[in-house]
């Protein structure tokens, strides 16, 4: 008997074992290539090169690939993950820390199985189930690119991940289940244009891997495409176009002007994780395929994403949440929700407010929002808040006027948001800011002769008004092409480490003392055309 | 991560739980006792794993999934 239990507990141990080697079923891994170096692309001719240009910004790679003041994809961004924090690797064409040993083969296998040239298995931050549908040519086109960039010198920083988490092997049964082994074919069923759409959002863009609903091992069920999900303590809105908790209340146009730019006059202004995917990714696809995404979204069943309940007004916790609303949100966002077109994003109807999670809304009221587009910047009015009170106003706004989201905000939910968000008093920098992006500012900013640094330097809450008139006036003399967001955003950030080395000004202030400057400012730049 | 204190309390958990199961096979102690004391070490090496690791949060985030 004892012998029988040792046997059956070895074979059940060994099955593991070879499953965990070698995958099985749809996702059998081919092996390892012999080259020994790129067998492509070191002469790939630029109409290959250009392609693969574009089909990595549609992959939006650079994304994750590129750290904060970085080489562009040298890797060393921390993916932040509920079990740790994975580093992205250098995938420019270096060959001792960076991707340049990698032959065709070995590059196909990478991203249709997820495992790289030396046989190891990565983990699913990187979106590889979703590549695994994009067909060879496309990846080699990508590939071509990436060999045609020079090669930076980063080795891989360390990952950060928890025990068990560690066990890389145990990727390859989670690789077997969830990892198609089909590259796209185009539905007969559906348009060209549709199924063009079909191709980006289920493959490169790989849309579902934020908007899809995640299965107990981390997994993008396709069952629930694009019909919203929690991601990184952000939440992604669903995408099906039911009009109360989709996105069926905007018109295609303003769909396909969101995607290109991050506002729209019915959408308002992007938040989050989703920011960093247009700027980096759909801003730069062309119009026909930004439409295409949009006519594949329509061939959706417009699910409704969670039944809608409209809640009484005159509970107290509604009661509660308008009283926050009104003496926290209201001058800007307007008793009716309205906002102000063009300037101040409506609350009523917006599609991160009516999302079935609040993590988005929790996140942008303590956070903020930075400038876009001719919106105005959004103050981190949460910092000066409790996490009763942010939770109360969430809930209010997400079931106040069309709204019926759920009232599912909490000071604990909000406790923990609060945790990991970044204002622009407490950014990744070491002086606690975030860091300037926008080169042109950098260099006049960085020029002492020209008097905007103590300028800077010496604005104070009395001499707000005065301060930034001259600041406008210099920076339409020295910065006359920075759009009016990067002004805006840019200068904000210019003035935080001002703000936080000034011992006179209280903690508790020092946020609100940067937005007042950055909507002092904005009001300037927006009342005389600057943009 | 976290590897060496998965090891510290697998190592007492299974000291402790093999000590009751051994009770049992020894007669010391009846079956409910063995029962109830493997339970009670095993919640509690649990809950460390949980609490004074922060594998709740795996839970929070990628079961519960708050909204």
């Amino acid at each position: 008997m004892k012998k029988k239990l040792l046997g059956g507990a070895l074979g059940v141990a060994l099955s593991v074992g070879l499953l965990a080697s070698h995958g099985w079923g749809a996702t059998k891994v081919p092996p390892q290539s012999p080259g020994q170096g790129p067998a492509q692309t070191q002469n790939a001719d630029a109409a290959l090169i250009a392609k693969g240009k574009y089909l990595t910004t549609m992959g939006d790679c650079v994304g994750c690939h590129t750290a904060n003041g970085g080489h562009e994809f040298a890797g060393g961004q921390y993916m932040g993950m509920p079990f740790g924090a994975i580093s992205t690797p250098n995938i420019t064409p270096d060959v001792e820390t960076g991707i340049g040993k990698y032959t065709d083969a070995d590059f196909i296998r990478l991203m249709h199985h997820g495992v790289t040239r030396s046989g190891q298995y990565i983990y699913p931050a990187m979106p590889y189930p979703w590549y695994a549908t994009v067909p060879d040519d496309d990846l080699l086109a990508i590939k071509a690119y990436l060999f045609s960039l020079p090669p930076i010198d980063a080795p891989r920083r360390p990952n950060h991940v928890w025990f068990p988490f560690t066990i890389r092997p145990a990727i390859s049964i989670w690789d077997a289940l969830f990892v198609p082994g089909k590259t796209f074919r185009p539905d007969p069923r559906l348009t060209a244009e549709q199924n063009r759409g079909s191709y980006i959002v289920n493959g490169l863009e790989h849309c579902g891997e934020c908007h899809n609903h995640r299965n107990f091992l981390g997994n993008t069920a396709i069952a629930l495409n694009v019909l919203g999900a929690p991601i990184t303590k952000w939440y992604a809105p669903s995408l099906r176009f039911d009009p109360t908790t989709g996105i069926g209340r905007f018109s295609d146009k303003d769909l396909v002007e969101f995607l290109g730019t991050g506002d729209s006059p019915q959408m308002g202004t992007v938040a989050g994780p989703m920011a960093e995917v247009i700027d980096y990714s759909t801003k730069h696809l062309s119009e026909s395929d930004r439409k295409a995404i949009v006519a594949y979204l329509h061939t959706l069943p417009p699910t409704p994403a969670y039944f809608e309940w409209k809640r009484n007004p005159g509970i107290p916790a509604m009661l509660a949440g308008r009283q926050v609303y009104l003496s926290r949100c209201a001058s800007c966002h307007q008793p009716d929700g309205q906002g102000i077109p063009g300037k101040i994003p409506a609350l009523d109807g917006n599609g991160m407010v009516t999302a079935t999670g609040p993590q988005t809304m929790i996140r942008v009221i303590i956070g903020g929002l930075e400038a876009r587009g001719s919106y105005a910047l959004m103050p981190g009015v949460g910092v000066n808040m409790s996490d009763k009170e942010v939770a109360e106003v969430t809930n209010y706004v997400r079931q106040a006027w069309s709204n019926v989201a759920p009232m599912s905000a909490g000071p604990f939910l909000v406790r923990m948001i609060r945790k990991d968000t970044h204002t622009f008093t407490n950014g990744e920098r070491p002086d606690g800011c975030p860091t300037l992006v926008d080169a042109k500012l950098q260099s006049v900013l960085a020029d002492k002769s020209n008097g905007l640094d103590a300028l800077l330097k010496t604005t104070t809450m009395p001499n707000l008004l005065n301060h930034v008139n001259d600041i406008v006036q210099k920076l339409h003399t020295l910065a006359p092409d920075v759009a009016q967001n990067n002004v805006v955003n840019g200068m904000a950030i210019a003035y935080c480490p001002i703000v936080n080395a000034n011992s006179s000004i209280p903690p508790s202030e020092k946020a609100w003392t940067i937005m007042h400057f950055a909507d002092r400012l904005y009001t300037q730049l927006s009342t005389n055309g600057s943009d | 991560m976290y590897f060496g204190w998965f090891v510290f309390i697998f190592v007492v958990w299974a000291w402790f739980t093999g000590g009751s199961i051994y009770g049992w096979r020894e007669r010391t102690v009846g079956p409910w006792i063995t029962l109830g004391s493997v339970a009670v070490w095993t919640g509690i090496a649990l809950l460390i794993v949980l609490f004074a690791m922060p594998y709740w949060q795996v839970i929070f985030w990628t079961l519960i999934q708050p909204g």
